[in-house]
């Protein structure tokens, strides 16, 4: 069986303190290129295993060929032992004319769960899974929205997902929980829905309230106890999983934090 | 009416306020979008799209004053001027609630909150950190092209760009930034000196700036798009080679437009 390695997000600000507690990091994940005047990547790139979690593209959209040659030269930039990326739409379909998106919201965004996306989503992930080589874990984004239209469960979407695509899932707690909040659903029964049987990576993070939505939401701060319990629970049911990572990439991340959630994983999990 | 169109339509009204004003009610104006659409999205609850619409608009400038801000914000323990806090005003608010993502007009409006808020009373910092004036400056210009599109222009006469400007500053920005980048960070009084920068922003969305020379900037206020190359390097004093190597580098960074399909075979 293969050993379940423990990690955070590299944020380049806590390079230093990363660095001084590597015995309790097993993997980096990498949301952004390290910047190249980055005095401490050489250090990172060689201590840690590093796991791709940067934007690869809309997979809504089929990808170009410069998304397609980039996201292979991360994978192999990073060694990293399989590529993520979310389910989320950020950018409305592109003008025809340029191939251009007249706007981004910059922020992950879930999709609707409709046949005629899911079907576009299955089609550009096979693209992109034979394109890199390794496997693709799909990372579903919370639902905030109730749309009034005919769509399936999230739950079934990601099943069809990765049935018919052959991708794996990155499952973050912190989003089910949100998710089933926005469905009224006890989050644990929600999350014993999801394909848990595809799952290679955990997510793990905590919430607070949000004054913008008036409701929680993810926030970089260590996870409590009901993620944690969630967590566990997910990863009892999660036969191919190979990683759990404090998902927190944010300049205003502070080193104790990142050192209090590793200790926290350390004690679940090690 | 697909999923695909309904989640497009979607996207935009949380990105522009103009039109979730309109799905909103709280415009006059008929709406411009495919009436299938507007129907099922009028259904959501307004509250639910407007606290979406605020917090989306919120991380989106947050992450680019994070970034295009960044030297000021080293400041902050000092100045007790973060300027992410910005984003916490009333008069923020506003503009987050009107915000259309990605808009010159916008980002406009967000460099002047901030301009205000760093600049205003702000006689005990400049004391403390006498280019503090032209560091704002500085960011808020990178701040503002970063939001601005060139316009189509391929033309074969070089044209200056709306993602570029030249600034004056009275400080030497370029060695005061090395210096903030140094560890051993001391206050640069031999950067007493003016500088002139080429700040630009390419069409992959990067904002650069350049230490601008004399001919750089005669060359930038003469390329109109009126003028050939030889008629440039006439005006500039610079032979036609040396004013195409430096309309290159301009367009490269997205200062100048040009098409330059028919001069680029040497």
């Amino acid at each position: 069986m293969t050993r379940l390695t423990l990690g955070a997000f590299y944020n380049p600000h806590l390079a230093e303190a990363i660095l001084a507690n590597a015995d309790q990091i097993d993997h980096l994940a990498l949301a952004d290129a390290p910047l190249p005047r980055d005095q401490w990547w050489s250090q990172i790139s060689h201590r840690f295993i590093l796991l791709a979690h940067d934007y690869l593209g809309q997979l809504s959209e089929p990808l170009s060929r410069r998304q397609l040659d980039r996201a292979r030269a991360l994978m192999e930039r990073y060694r990293s032992p399989w590529a993520a990326e979310h389910l989320q739409r950020i950018h409305p379909t592109p003008d025809q004319a340029n191939d251009k998106p007249d706007i981004s919201l910059d922020y992950v965004f879930p999709p609707l769960y409709t046949e005629d996306l899911l079907r576009d989503y299955v089609r550009n992930i096979r693209v992109l899974q034979d394109n890199v080589g390794v496997p693709l874990a799909i990372e579903p984004i919370p639902t905030f929205f109730h749309i009034d239209i005919p769509q399936m469960s999230e739950a079934e979407f990601l099943h069809r997902l990765c049935e018919e695509s052959g991708c794996w899932l990155l499952l973050d707690i912190p989003h089910a929980v949100l998710s089933a909040y926005t469905y009224g659903r006890d989050p644990a029964s929600f999350m014993l829905e999801l394909p848990l049987h595809r799952v290679i990576e955990i997510h793990v993070a905590g919430l607070a309230f949000n004054a913008d939505l008036k409701r929680p939401w993810i926030a970089p701060v260590a996870p409590d106890k009901n993620i944690l319990d969630l967590a566990e629970l997910a990863a009892a049911h999660a036969p191919q999983l190979k990683a759990l990572t404090f998902d927190a990439f944010s300049p205003t991340l502070r080193p104790d934090t990142l050192r209090k959630a590793m200790q926290l994983l350390r004690e679940r999990f090690a | 009416m697909t999923g695909r169109s309904l989640h497009d339509t979607l996207l935009r009204v949380l990105s522009h306020g103009p039109l979730r004003a309109q799905l909103l009610g709280m415009a006059d104006k008929t709406a411009a979008i495919h009436a299938d659409e507007w129907h099922i999205l009028r259904r959501v609850p307004k509250e639910h799209v407007q606290n979406m619409a605020r917090f989306l608009a919120r991380h989106y400038y947050g992450e680019r004053i994070a970034r295009l801000f960044r030297h000021i914000r080293r400041f902050a323990p000092q100045t007790d001027r973060d300027p992410l806090s910005v984003l916490d005003s009333p008069r923020a608010c506003i503009v987050l609630d009107r915000a259309v993502l990605g808009s010159s007009d916008t980002a406009e409006e967000m460099a002047s909150l901030l301009e205000s808020f760093l600049l205003e009373n702000a006689a005990a910092i400049q004391k403390q950190f006498p280019y503090w004036q032209d560091l704002v400056r500085y960011q808020a210009t990178m701040f503002r092209l970063e939001a601005r599109e060139a316009k189509e222009c391929a033309t074969d006469r070089p044209c200056r760009s709306e993602t570029g400007a030249i600034v004056e500053f009275e400080w030497d920005i370029p060695a005061i930034l090395l210096d903030l980048q140094s560890p051993s960070h001391r206050q640069p009084e031999t950067a007493h000196r003016p500088s002139m920068l080429l700040i630009a922003s390419s069409s992959g969305g990067q904002v650069i700036s350049l230490r601008c020379t004399p001919e750089v900037q005669r060359l930038f206020d003469a390329a109109d798009g009126t003028r050939t190359v030889e008629e440039l390097g006439r005006l500039t004093d610079c032979s036609e080679h040396q004013v195409e190597q430096m309309l290159k580098q301009m367009k490269e960074v997205g200062a100048i437009q040009w098409d330059d399909g028919i001069t680029t075979s040497d």
